[in-house]
């Protein structure tokens, strides 16, 4: 009998479970996204998320956007319009306006760190004289997807040391311990292709100024 | 069944004919040698070779002229036959009949003569077919069981190689042979398998498989713990190894004790190939049974638990290869294995004929139209044709392989990653407990006292194996 019990709860727990699970097609995986801030502080926050229709068929991206006085608020709202869970498992790359970097840039990291699904690897990248969600939107050049793409871009430059190599655990890291920091900036060519534009520098946690790249501010 | 012999002939067959009156197969031929003695050969028609009786008995019965013959000198003078012998009691007499021998009764003389004329037929040796070589012998074990011990004996061919025999004593009296090797098995091991034959209670054996349910270690484990082969060369390493064997009349399969983890990675092509083939076969086998009993619960526990474990682009495309499948992922994989289990089953008893017919409707055309009706996904086909595929490398831990798929399955599907990790840790924990023998279950495979390791994951070249006793240390062997 206690032989049987023990088969037979785990046998249980199990087809319960699996019942219930998550599957894969559930999710809306989010490649990048990019917050900026307006005058009035509000912040708004574009998301791109990745679905793939068929196995033959390529991934296309789809944009989400939301706002909110806080960098908490935008994630609930976004999660609010899907039907299955907004994943920032695959995120890559989080690409944040001028004005949300001088201001924001320490609740988004707060935010970001409370999640389980969000990877210490993420960086971020700040929009240098262009909106942060045209980086995000703009079109790759060897990629079908434009997230991937941009992670692809700052992991290579970091890798080659033309941009600063911060990633998400990092930046916390300086944060926490009140120290200077950079991070990469980005920006678009006349044609719209994303391409860095020098370093953006950081104190106590905003942005001070840019270095590099086609202009110095 | 039991009679009494007296030295009154007619009173004997009189008492033989009323015990078998019910059996047409029971001949008792009355003869008269040419001195007038009455004589009676008693036999099963069948089970006897009619040549030797004609020759061997009759006739010189017939011819001899002597008036004053008893039981010992037709034993030792007349019949001319290899083995003949008194029978020490009627039921030896009985038992030797029943099993193709013939008996000679005489009047005068209560004690009869058993002389060797089996002559039933047998198949003749053939490869075994779950047990084939690319290289190597092709001889393998058959039903009849002194034929099965002359092929041990020729290959050993040694003065310490012991047959013990066992008459088990059920309906169907069936012999049982307990083989070893003096000075190379342990005795003890030895007497712990004549103890544990002893000790059976059943009404009759019909196969290997009856002793072997009723003498194994941990009956209810999933993990082999009694080796078994149809192959004389496999049963022979065996011996050599200071292993027991133990052959059962009527079944071609032989059994081993003690069984170890190890020996069920070891395929028999391994010793008569290139040791660097071998190696890599072996690797590859060892690689295909983990791989078989952990993909599909790998699978569920990236799917439903973690899918942050996945490259972006895998996870993209089995998404949408689930999309508008009504399943859970779970769910599919468990269905997806049930499937599969039920047409290897079905396989397995389905003539030839009919087999491939069976695997194109059942593999290629039930998985291709579950995959474009939505009502499965694609990968979720690849991962379980991975999982039977693989699983079909060691084929003699299949059943242990089917009880750890499903358990580790239904381990992933309640907790994931971790779940899987608690169910192949039960599977070590349970693995540890195990003894075939006394002897470890893990024994070589998990650093101990005294690892032998020239056959253990990888085995040796020849040349620096000699001796491949990795159970019987030297100082075991007397």
């Amino acid at each position: 009998m206690k032989r049987i019990v023990l088969v037979i709860v785990p046998l249980c727990a199990a087809l319960y479970t699996g019942g219930v699970g998550h599957g894969a097609g559930d999710l809306l995986p989010i490649l990048s996204a990019s917050i900026s801030q307006d005058a009035a502080s509000t912040l708004q926050l574009t998301a791109e998320g990745v679905r793939q229709d068929s196995l033959e068929g390529n991934a296309t991206s789809v944009y989400l956007t939301a706002t909110g006085q806080s960098p908490d608020a935008l994630l609930v709202e976004i999660e609010q319009m899907l039907a299955g869970q907004m994943y920032l498992s695959h995120a890559r790359t989080i690409v944040v306006d001028e004005a949300a970097a001088r201001e924001a840039l320490v609740p988004i990291v707060q935010t970001l760190l409370r999640r389980s699904d969000v990877r210490l690897t993420l960086r971020i990248a700040v929009a240098r004289d262009v909106p942060a969600d045209s980086i995000v939107r703009a079109q790759a050049v060897a990629e079908e997807i434009p997230g991937a793409a941009l992670g692809a871009l700052l992991d290579a430059h970091a890798k080659r040391g033309s941009l600063p190599d911060l990633p998400l655990c990092r930046i916390a890291d300086r944060i926490l311990s009140d120290r200077d920091f950079s991070l990469p900036a980005l920006t678009l060519t006349p044609d719209s292709r994303v391409i860095p534009a020098g370093t953006a520098h950081f104190q106590a946690g905003h942005l001070t100024h840019f270095s590099g790249g086609t202009t110095d501010a | 069944m039991s009679i009494h012999l007296t030295t009154n002939l007619s009173e004997n067959l009189e008492s033989l004919r009323a015990l078998f009156a019910q059996d047409n197969t029971f001949v008792a031929r009355t003869i008269q040698t040419q001195s007038g003695l009455r004589c009676a050969i008693l036999f099963f028609d069948g089970m006897i070779s009619n040549q030797a009786i004609n020759e061997s008995i009759l006739r010189p019965l017939m011819q001899t002229r002597s008036k004053t013959l008893t039981a010992q000198a037709i034993a030792d003078a007349i019949v001319q036959i290899n083995e003949c012998s008194l029978a020490a009691d009627p039921d030896a007499m009985l038992s030797a009949i029943l099993y193709g021998d013939t008996a000679i009764l005489i009047d005068g003389d209560s004690r009869p003569v058993i002389v060797n004329t089996k002559g039933f037929t047998t198949r003749s040796p053939s490869e075994p077919e779950s047990e084939k070589v690319l290289r190597g012998p092709r001889e393998g074990f058959t039903e009849s069981f002194m034929t099965n011990l002359s092929m041990l004996r020729r290959r050993v061919n040694d003065p310490r190689l012991t047959f013990s025999f066992a008459r088990y004593a059920g309906e169907t009296n069936t012999v049982v042979c307990v083989c070893w090797i003096k000075g190379v098995t342990p005795p003890a091991l030895v007497q712990e398998m004549q103890h544990r034959i002893r000790k059976m209670s059943l009404d009759g054996i019909l196969d290997s498989n009856y002793v072997a349910e009723c003498i194994r270690d941990a009956p209810s484990s999933p993990f082999p713990t009694l080796g078994t082969t149809e192959r004389p060369d496999v049963a022979v390493s065996r011996l050599l190894e200071g292993r027991v064997v133990v052959l059962t009349d009527g079944s071609p399969v032989a059994l081993s004790a003690p069984c170890i983890l190890q020996e069920c990675f070891q395929a028999n092509d391994d010793y008569y190939i290139a040791v660097r083939q071998a190696a890599v076969s072996r690797t590859l086998r060892t690689i295909g049974f983990g791989l078989s009993i952990i993909i599909p619960a790998l699978y569920v526990a990236l799917l439903g638990f973690h899918q942050e474990l996945l490259p972006t682009r895998l996870l993209l495309a089995i998404a949408s290869a689930q999309k508008g499948v009504p399943l859970p992922v779970f769910w599919e994989i468990l269905l997806l294995l049930l499937v599969f289990e039920t047409l290897k089953e079905a396989g397995t008893r389905t003539p030839s004929v009919m087999g491939s017919t069976m695997s194109i409707v059942g593999g290629l055309v039930l998985g291709q139209a579950a995959v474009s009706a939505r009502f499965l996904s694609a990968p979720a086909v690849i991962i379980v044709a991975i999982a039977a595929v693989t699983g079909l490398t060691v084929p003699k831990l299949q059943s242990a392989g089917l009880v750890l798929r499903f358990s580790l399955l239904a381990a992933s599907a309640a907790a994931g990653l971790y779940g899987l990790l608690f169910g192949l840790c039960l599977a070590v924990a349970h693995l540890c407990t195990l003894r075939s023998f006394h002897c470890p279950y893990l024994l070589n495979l998990i650093p101990r006292v005294h690892p032998n390791l020239d056959d253990a994951w990888l085995r040796a070249p020849w040349r620096d194996m000699p001796r491949k006793r990795f159970l019987a240390r030297e100082e075991d062997q007397t």
